[in-house]
C-alpha cells in the first residue's frame, strides 16, 4: 500500500515508469489518462494540484529556453521533413514551405531527400504474369495501353495468371481438349488461316476475371495452342 | 476467415481491410507472405523491402553515429513489427487478456499503420470512380510502400532518441551550413561548446560526413559513458554494477534518475547551502533513494529526512510531497528544486511533450506542435 506522500506524487512514478516503456509516446499517452482519471478522486486532489504545477513548471522550462524549445520544434519538424519527402505530408502548402524552409541549409536534409527519393520513386508498373509448374510464360506491363499478352507453345498442365505483385487473378488446369485441335474439334479441318495467324482458330475456352476487366481465350493449335489476355474495358471499375 | 486460394485472389486493397477491419490474421499472413507490393529494382515482399531499407542505412555515413549493427537492427526490428504486430480477438476471455497483457508489453499494433492505406483510397475513389482495378492495385503499393519507407525513417529517429535520451540539440555554424549536433542536456551549452572546440576537424569531410563523425564521437564519450562522477554505494540505491567490468550498468542506459543525478551534481554550487553540504556522492544517494521510494510506493518525506540528517524544511524544500499552499509564494518556491529540476529533464523528450500536449494538459506547448498532424 502507498504512503500519503507517494500518492501526492503519484503521477511522477507514472511518468518514470512510461519513460522506460518499449513505446513511450503510447506509455505517456497512457499515464496522462490515468492521471486525469483521477483528477476528481478527493483521494487525489493534493496529487493532481501537484501534477499541474509540474506541467505549469515543464511549459515554463520550455517557453523561457530557446535551446530546449527549439530542440522540440527539431524534433517535430524533422517528422514532417519526412512525411513531405515520403508523400505523406497532409498539411498546406504554406506549412509545407516553413518546414522545407527550415531545414534549407541543413546536410541532414539533402542526406533525407537523396535517400527518400531513391526509394520512393522506385515504383514498377504492374504487370500480368502467364505461369505454368512454377515456370514464367510471359509478362505484359498493365500501362495505360494495354497491349495484349500472346502465350504460345502451350501444352496441357495448370496455368496461373496473376499480378507481378503474387496476387493471382485465374487460374486453370488446361487439358488436350483445350490446346490440341484434333481433341477439341475432331470432326472439323485446322482453319487454315490459323496457321498464319493462330488466333483465328476457334476458342476452346474464354473467361473474364478482375471484375471484367480483363479476358482469357485459348486457341487450339495442331501441336500446342495459345492464351491470349486482353483488357476487356478501360478505366472502368 | 478465408482459405488460402481465396485469399489469393483477393485485392492487395481487400487484403488490408481484413487486416484493420476484421484483425484477420490470415489477411496479414497472405501480405506479408505472398504479396509483393513493394519495389526496389524487383517486386519486393514487405520483409525484403524493408531490408532493403537497412542495407542502406548500414551504408549510410550517418550510421557511423552509433554502434552501427544496433541501431540499424533496432530500426529494422522496429519498422517490421509496426507492420506484422496484429492483436488477436478470441472469444476466450482469459486468453484475451493473456493477449491483452502481451500486447501492452509490445504495445504497437499493426492496424493503425496499415490504416492510412484505406483512408487514402477511400479519398482516391471519391475522387476517381471510374479508375479500374489495376490501377488501384499499382497505387495501394505505392502508398504502402511510402507508408513504410515513412515509419522506417521514423523508427530510426525513435531509436536514436532511446539512445540519446533527455538530449539537446546545438546548432553549429560552419560558413552558410548549420550542423545540427544533439549532446547531453544535464552538460549544458557552454560545456558543450568548449568541448566541441577541443575536437579535431577534418576539413577534407563533407557535412554529412563530418557531422556523422562529431555525433559519432559524441555519442561514444558523452551519452554512452554517461555518468555521474560518483563514487556511490550504488548496490544500496538499487543500481547494479556488472562484476565484470566494473560498469554501472545504468549508465550505459540512463533513466530519469541518473539524468537528474547528474544534473544536481553538475550544478551542485547553485544548490541551497544546507544540500550542498551533503557533498555529491551523498547527494546521488539521496536522489535515487527518493525515485526508488516514490517507485515502490513507499516515500515519506520526514523518513527519508531522518535517514539523510536533514531537517525536515530542508528536505521539504528540496523534494517535499506538499506543494499546496506554496503558489502564492515566490515563484522560484512555488516546486521544490529536484521536482523542478525533473520537470526540466523531462522538457527535453518530445514524446512526453507530444503525448501531454495531445491529452490537453500542456496547451501552450501545442502550437509548436499542432502544424499539419500527419496521419
Amino acid at each position: 500500500m502507498s504512503t500519503k506522500e507517494s500518492k501526492n506524487l503519484y503521477f511522477l512514478r507514472l511518468i518514470h515508469k512510461a519513460y522506460e516503456s518499449d513505446n513511450r509516446l503510447s506509455s505517456f499517452e497512457k499515464a496522462f489518462d490515468e492521471i486525469k482519471s483521477k483528477a476528481a478522486d478527493p483521494k487525489y486532489q493534493v496529487a493532481y494540484r501537484n501534477f499541474r504545477r509540474f506541467i505549469e513548471t515543464v511549459e515554463s522550462t520550455l517557453t523561457q529556453n530557446t535551446d530546449l524549445m527549439n530542440s522540440l520544434k527539431y524534433s517535430r519538424f524533422e517528422e514532417l521533413m519526412i512525411d513531405i519527402l515520403s508523400d505523406n505530408f497532409v498539411g498546406s502548402n504554406e506549412e509545407k514551405q516553413e518546414i522545407l524552409d527550415y531545414f534549407h541549409k541543413d546536410p541532414e536534409f539533402d542526406r533525407l531527400q537523396k535517400d527518400i527519393s531513391e526509394t520512393t520513386t522506385a515504383s514498377e508498373v504492374l504487370s500480368i504474369e502467364v505461369i505454368k509448374d512454377g515456370r514464367l510464360l510471359g509478362t505484359q506491363p498493365c500501362a495505360a495501353v494495354f497491349r495484349p499478352l500472346t502465350i504460345s507453345n502451350v501444352t496441357p498442365g495448370e496455368h496461373i495468371v496473376q499480378l507481378s505483385n503474387g496476387r493471382r487473378l485465374w487460374s486453370r488446369e488446361l487439358g488436350e481438349k483445350h490446346v490440341i485441335w484434333k481433341s477439341a474439334f475432331p470432326e472439323k479441318e485446322f482453319p487454315a488461316a490459323a496457321k498464319t495467324e493462330p488466333t483465328k482458330s476457334l476458342t476452346t475456352f474464354s473467361e473474364s476475371f478482375l471484375n471484367g476487366e480483363l479476358s482469357l481465350d485459348v486457341f487450339p493449335g495442331i501441336e500446342s495452342g495459345i492464351i491470349k489476355i486482353s483488357r476487356t474495358k478501360l478505366n472502368k471499375k | 476467415m478465408k482459405n488460402i486460394s481465396d485469399l489469393s485472389l483477393l485485392s492487395s486493397l481487400k487484403l488490408i481491410e481484413g487486416i484493420v477491419v476484421l484483425s484477420d490474421i490470415s489477411s496479414l499472413n497472405e501480405l506479408l507472405m505472398n504479396r509483393r507490393l513493394f519495389y526496389c529494382q524487383k517486386p519486393l515482399l514487405l520483409s525484403e523491402f524493408v531490408w532493403q531499407l537497412r542495407e542502406r542505412l548500414a551504408k549510410n555515413p550517418g550510421s557511423k553515429i552509433l554502434v552501427v549493427d544496433e541501431i540499424v537492427d533496432e530500426t529494422y526490428d522496429l519498422t517490421l513489427s509496426k507492420f506484422t504486430n496484429l492483436p488477436i480477438h478470441t472469444n476466450d476471455s482469459t486468453g484475451a487478456e493473456k493477449y491483452s497483457s502481451l500486447l501492452k508489453l509490445k504495445q504497437i499494433d499493426c492496424r493503425n499503420y496499415y490504416r492510412p492505406v484505406l483512408d487514402r483510397i477511400k479519398e482516391w475513389r471519391e475522387k476517381n470512380p471510374e479508375a479500374s482495378g489495376l490501377e488501384e492495385e499499382q497505387l495501394v503499393g505505392k502508398i504502402l510502400q511510402n507508408l513504410v519507407i515513412k515509419h522506417f525513417h521514423f523508427s530510426r529517429m525513435e531509436c536514436l532518441r532511446k539512445k540519446r535520451p533527455f538530449s539537446v540539440r546545438y546548432d553549429w555554424k560552419l560558413g552558410d551550413k548549420t550542423i545540427t549536433l544533439w549532446y547531453p542536456m544535464e552538460m549544458g551549452p557552454k560545456l558543450f561548446k568548449e568541448w566541441l572546440e577541443e575536437r579535431k576537424i577534418e576539413s577534407k569531410l563533407d557535412d554529412s560526413e563530418l557531422k556523422a563523425q562529431l555525433q559519432g564521437e559524441i555519442d561514444r564519450s558523452l551519452f554512452v559513458e554517461r555518468r555521474v562522477d560518483l563514487d556511490i554505494n550504488i548496490v544500496d540505491s538499487g543500481h547494479r554494477t556488472d562484476p565484470d567490468n566494473g560498469i554501472d550498468s545504468s549508465a550505459i542506459n540512463p533513466n530519469l534518475a541518473n539524468v537528474v543525478v547528474a544534473e544536481k551534481a553538475n550544478n551542485i554550487e547553485n544548490l541551497r547551502p544546507s544540500i550542498q553540504s551533503l557533498g555529491k556522492e551523498l547527494l546521488g544517494q539521496l536522489i535515487y533513494r527518493i525515485f526508488d521510494d516514490l517507485a515502490n510506493g513507499v516515500f515519506e518525506d520526514n523518513k527519508i529526512a531522518n535517514d539523510f540528517g536533514i531537517s525536515k524544511a530542508t528536505f521539504s524544500r528540496f523534494a517535499g510531497s506538499r506543494w499546496q499552499g506554496r503558489l502564492e509564494q515566490d515563484e522560484d518556491m512555488a516546486i521544490p528544486d529536484l521536482w523542478k529540476n525533473t520537470a526540466k529533464v523531462i522538457a527535453t523528450d518530445p514524446e512526453f511533450v507530444e503525448a501531454a500536449s495531445e491529452a490537453g494538459v500542456m496547451k501552450s506547448i501545442t502550437k509548436v506542435l499542432s502544424i499539419a498532424k500527419d496521419i
